[in-house]
């Protein structure tokens, strides 16, 4: 009903446009996918409050980069008596905050991708938290797409996530030596995805059919990173 | 952040192995622990006696009882440990396989709970 406005227009577009970007940024600086995630929930709620009555920000990613940060760093304050480790956190969002200029996102999906499907992952849970984290599913729509039951997913994914921040997982391109190991599996765990949304003979679940359309374009995503590559994977590090 | 690569091997297997081979091994560990050193990454190190020298204490009704021998009855059993200081898992990882003991058992690698 509210999708009209240009307001939620101009939202639902950066989400769409940004959202792996920006989770791909906030997560590689902290380690912590479902803090990014909660982050960047909270700055997208924001945009919705603000633009339709402050108007459209000049840079909508910058703008809910630096909201989600911003949310991060709460966060975080709000743990550190009970964790330690949020320091490290807000160190880390701290040292962001200050290198980063308006409007200067650097897309880091392929290092996103590259954590998702880390050996240390278990592989079918790689496709899973790819399309969460780079495309922003819900566990209910993977849930559907893997044929599992959705609180199971959802339980699965939070795991996984927590897997990824306390056993110390790199979000940066593998070595060259890795490499091709690893590029492998973020292939496979894209082709579990594309594979995920095909067999719906009626195609009358949207949201696979959807799936399949996003599987596709998260593979021209590593063939554009990889292509560019193609001078010296090192040119990417 | 620091890990702990816990080396899990067959104690039994150790026992009957010739001299020779031994001494093979004993070096190799030797290198690894140098290179861990010259990397400046190892935090520390060491290598436990065989299980048929542990005894394991446990609280059953708020009474401490001592029992001879391990914890638990495993097929590979920890005979030792290196702590090291590295960036990242991948890094970890990458000295878990250097590792002598991952040709003659597993290198568990856990990261360290900062308190």
């Amino acid at each position: 009903m509210t999708s009209t406005t240009p307001a939620h227009r101009a939202a639902e577009r950066a989400a769409r446009q940004s959202y792996g970007k920006l989770i791909a940024y906030l997560a590689a600086r902290t380690g912590d996918v479902a803090a990014a995630e909660d982050g960047l929930a909270d700055a997208f709620a924001a945009a919705l409050a603000s633009w339709p009555t402050r108007g459209l920000p000049q840079a909508p990613e910058a703008w809910l980069l630096a909201a989600a940060r911003r949310r991060i760093v709460d966060m975080a304050r709000r743990r550190r008596t009970r964790e330690a480790a949020a320091d490290r956190l807000l160190l880390s969002v701290e040292e962001a905050a200050t290198e980063m200029h308006p409007a200067d996102v650097p897309d880091w999906r392929l290092r996103l991708m590259f954590a998702c499907a880390h050996p240390a992952i278990e592989v079918a849970m790689r496709g899973p938290l790819i399309l969460q984290t780079v495309l922003g599913l819900d566990a209910a729509a993977i849930a559907a797409a893997f044929l599992t039951a959705p609180k199971a997913m959802g339980q699965r994914l939070v795991r996984a996530k927590r897997r990824i921040r306390d056993t110390g997982i790199p979000f940066r391109l593998p070595d060259r030596a890795d490499l091709p190991v690893r590029l492998d599996a973020v292939l496979e765990a894209i082709y579990a995805a594309f594979g995920a949304g095909w067999p719906d003979p009626g195609g009358i679940d949207a949201r696979r059919q959807g799936l399949l359309d996003e599987a596709v374009w998260l593979g021209h995503v590593v063939v554009v990173c990889c292509r560019m590559s193609r001078r010296g994977w090192v040119c990417l590090l | 952040m620091q890990y702990m690569l816990a080396v899990y091997g067959d104690e039994r297997a150790a026992e009957s192995t010739p001299r020779e081979q031994m001494t093979e091994i004993v070096n190799a560990y030797m290198a690894y622990t140098k290179a861990l050193q010259d990397a400046k990454v190892l935090v520390a190190s060491n290598r436990l006696r065989p299980t048929s020298a542990a005894t394991t204490v446990r609280t059953v009704d708020g009474q401490a009882k001592v029992l001879d021998g391990p914890f638990a009855e495993t097929k590979e059993q920890l005979g030792g440990f290196y702590l090291i200081d590295v960036p990242d898992l991948d890094a970890a990882l990458n000295w878990a396989k250097r590792c002598p003991g991952a040709r003659y058992g597993s290198i568990e690698v856990r990261p360290i709970w900062v308190m």
